[in-house]
């Protein structure tokens, strides 16, 4: 006869015995502990070996750099103030007295300059680090507090755009005491929480700073969750597990929307979108009036208020409103189909002529329901008579072919972080570009990039980036779409909360205020 | 049972697990660059190239596989790209908590099948046999994430009574091994009823019933005891696609097992992990199915490998 063995009876024992023990599910986080549900886990604490924006999610909450990203944009943080060399090439940096690191040590210019030299290594595998390499020489201390960084070349973006300053200071001492592989476990910094304790790809835990510089937060305990499954997430939220879910879009934003108990913050112009075009795949969009043809087909109001729920709205441009310069006052392309048929006749386009368009199989911070969305789009340009040859791709696939130069007839061009209109140039606009391969090539774009880079005075600066705004809303190399927020959902337990603007992954915890 | 038999199906056994690393290996890098995923969308192409040489994605595929598969061999399945771990730790780390899982699912699958499945075949086109035989086809048709999502829905939105999800407590137990347990239920509901019917209808059973055995006797003793075989054979059988079924029950549940991490993983293009976690899971499925094939043998002493 089958018996069952020893081992699993008693494996059976001990799952009833674990039933019998616990006795209550616990539900909501205990006081001044919060529990963040995210669809993507970051553990990578070291600043000065950044892989990806989305490790601004933990770097944020341990490190400050010498300016930081907050509600209001960029502010001095461990800067204080500085002052810009004539010619652009040196900044003498001002450092704040006082501020200590979580195991103690006060910051000083040393810690400075020995997070820049690490960044600069030759070996060092920071994303932005070419960025880096390119434009400081050196960097010397002249006081315990004032710091000197010695320029190759002007580097103005540098305050304006968030992939520079905030770079995360570290303790010199402790760093080279335990090394960089022992500090990805343990990492020590200045910031508003230090962690205390992790489990690869499934938690970390981070505890309140008491000694923050900036006063310490009102939250005494995060714990950033990874939780894959959005409906998970939005039932832990609901269920009072969590108190914020990240990445909840679609039908989930509709259900939020009509349960009281749950409000949504964003994070303001994380995103902007534009559609683009392939010169080679698609010669006819060489000509303006197929591209403001394609503009007048496309129903962004439409689409922004059903498919995006009000997470976005319809851009006048590529720069969005928090995008250093942003210029106020361009008018929005009315959606017009009628309109778009007539000018596609016109310019010589015959009903069902055939263009390849790449829909996007995934969803990110740049464009919500991106796949819904694109559809929607697609479904425009139909009806204006284009005849669509879709191309799925989900994003590694998606970035190959970008990176490769392969795009199709009409493709989207997303960007994350759209801080710095000189980067949005850089990314898409300049001959030279990545994103764009080649499809951009306006002479005049790229002297305003040039000019830009060397330009120390930021309201000049401001103002260059401005002519190209201008300039692009009369050409129209590229069709702008969205502007778009992070949404975060979060339940009654929190009072008052505003993430960074510009991007989506500045939380800003440490303001953060809890109810009662 | 020969030693000759289970040197073969070791040599099988042996064979299938490299066959298994040749296409984890494969596949995993048909599906794209994990440095274009991974770096920032405006880091320059030097950037990107400093990352792929420390990641040791610059080499040949021949030299990462042979490395792969060597390292692979003595236990060291590389750092994991994502979190900095050793790939094998990591896997390891999380094995308690899916077995833990699969076991309290099959518990529950069991508990729920057997008397379903006895009482379906002894009341045979009653009400209860029908109902029996709809839930045994829903169970087996409606997909486990859905079900997961529904019974969070349900147990935990409408009715707050057990957690959404997480690990920790034996009532973060109860939803995942439900919608695990239903599922291998189904097939063990089906496979029990039909067994007991074949044995209620044989000779032995005529024979309990004219001698005036108890009912009760005959069902539980003389009945059951004989359907045993394919019942136990079911039973270990699903044992096996529990594994599977963990994958998608972990990753709706957060439940910190190999299933979800390996989800994780793939979406993270993290090779190492991924690679470890698919060679783990393939080597458990390989060494459960020669488990139940010498199961048989000790079960039925009809069955023998020896060679006659």
């Amino acid at each position: 006869m089958f018996t069952y063995g020893p081992r699993f009876a008693r494996a059976a024992t001990l799952g009833i015995a674990m039933l019998a023990i616990n006795s209550l599910p616990v539900d909501a986080a205990p006081e001044g502990e919060i529990v963040v549900a995210q669809p993507l886990l970051r553990q990578q604490f070291d600043p000065t070996a950044m892989v990806a924006t989305t490790d601004f999610l933990t770097f944020d909450m341990l490190y400050d750099g010498l300016l930081n990203l907050t509600d209001e944009g960029k502010k001095p943080a461990l800067a204080l103030s500085w002052e810009i060399s004539e010619d652009g090439k040196q900044f003498d940096i001002k450092l704040r007295e006082g501020v200590v690191f979580h195991n103690g040590d006060p910051m000083t210019a040393e810690d400075v300059k020995f997070t820049y030299d690490t960044v600069l290594g030759p070996e060092n595998t920071h994303s932005y680090r070419q960025a880096f390499a390119n434009s400081v020489e050196r960097v010397e201390v002249l006081s315990p507090y004032e710091v000197r960084i010695v320029l190759k070349q002007p580097w103005p973006a540098f305050f304006t755009s968030v992939r520079y300053s905030p770079l995360g200071i570290i303790p010199k001492n402790y760093y080279e005491e335990v090394g960089p592989k022992e500090f990805l476990k343990r990492p020590v910094g200045t910031g508003p929480f230090k962690l205390v304790d992790q489990q690869a790809g499934e938690w970390s835990r981070f505890e309140a700073h008491e000694d923050y510089w900036g006063g310490a937060p009102d939250v005494a305990v995060v714990t950033q969750r990874l939780v894959s499954e959005p409906f998970t997430r939005y039932a832990m939220l609901e269920r009072g597990e969590a108190d914020i879910a990240m990445g909840l879009t679609g039908p989930l934003l509709e259900r939020i929307q009509s349960n009281p108990d749950i409000k949504i913050v964003a994070a303001k112009y994380s995103g902007t979108s534009a559609l683009h075009f392939s010169r080679t795949e698609f010669p006819e969009s060489a000509n303006r009036e197929v591209r403001m043809a394609i503009a007048h087909a496309i129903n962004r109001e439409g689409i922004a208020q059903s498919i995006l729920a009000g997470v976005c709205e319809s851009a006048s441009s590529i720069l969005t409103p928090a995008t250093f310069g942003h210029l106020t006052g361009l008018e929005r392309i009315s959606y017009d189909p009628e309109k778009a048929k007539q000018m596609l006749r016109d310019a010589g386009i015959e009903e069902g002529h055939e263009v390849s368009f790449s829909i996007h199989t995934q969803s990110f911070g740049s464009l919500p329901n991106a796949p819904q969305v694109l559809e929607a789009i697609a479904g425009n340009l139909e009806a204006v008579g284009f005849e669509l040859d879709r191309r799925p791709y989900e994003t590694g696939a998606w970035l190959a072919m970008m990176r490769a130069g392969n795009q199709t007839g009409i493709f989207y061009g997303p960007s994350s972080i759209p801080d710095d209109g000189g980067e949005t140039i850089n990314g898409w606009f300049s001959s030279k570009s990545v994103w764009s391969s080649g499809n951009v090539n306006v002479p005049e774009y790229d002297e305003i990039f040039n000019k830009q880079l060397m330009e120390p005075e930021l309201e000049e600066r401001e103002k260059l980036i401005q002519s190209f705004a201008r300039m692009e809303h009369e050409r129209l190399e590229a069709v702008p779409l969205f502007w778009c927020s992070t949404p975060f959902a979060i339940n009654s337990r929190i009072s008052d909360w505003t993430p960074g603007v510009g991007s989506g992954y500045h939380l800003n915890l440490d303001k953060l205020k809890l109810a009662n | 049972m020969s030693i000759r038999f289970l040197l073969s199906r070791l040599t099988q056994v042996v064979l299938t697990i490299l066959l298994l690393s040749v296409i984890v290996f494969g596949l995993a890098r048909l599906t794209g660059d994990p440095v274009a995923l991974m770096a920032p969308a405006e880091a320059t192409q030097e950037d990107m190239d400093r990352l792929r040489t420390s990641l040791g994605l610059d080499q040949s595929l021949a030299v990462q596989y042979w490395r792969f598969v060597s390292n692979a061999a003595m236990g060291d399945f590389g750092t994991s790209i994502r979190w900095n771990e050793p790939a094998a730790d990591i896997i390891l780390e999380r094995f308690p908590a899916t077995l833990l899982l699969a076991s309290t699912s099959m518990l529950f699958g069991v508990l729920l099948a057997l008397p379903v499945g006895i009482l379906s075949a002894v009341r045979r086109d009653t009400w209860f046999d029908n109902f029996g035989k709809v839930v045994s086809l829903a169970g087996q048709s409606m997909p486990t994430f859905w079900i997961g999502i529904m019974l969070i829905l349900v147990f935990a939105l409408y009715l707050p009574i057990f957690p959404t999800s997480g690990y920790g407590t034996g009532w973060h137990l109860v939803l995942p091994s439900i919608a695990l347990g239903g599922y291998v239920a189904a097939a063990i509901m089906r496979v029990t009823r039909s067994a007991m019917l074949d044995a209620l209808e044989a000779d032995y059973v005529r024979t309990a019933r004219s001698k005036g055995a108890p009912e009760r006797r005959i069902i539980l003793i003389h009945a059951l005891k004989n359907a045993a075989i394919p019942i136990v054979t079911i039973i270990a059988l699903q044992s096996a696609t529990i594994l599977r079924g963990a994958v998608v029950t972990e990753t709706v549940f957060a439940w910190p097992g190999v299933g979800k991490i390996a989800v994780d993983a793939v979406t993270a293009r993290d090779f190492p992990l991924v690679q470890a976690a698919v060679l783990f899971m393939g080597c458990v499925f390989l060494l459960m199915n020669l488990l139940i094939d010498m199961l048989y043998v000790v079960l039925d002493p009809r069955i023998s490998y020896a060679r006659r």
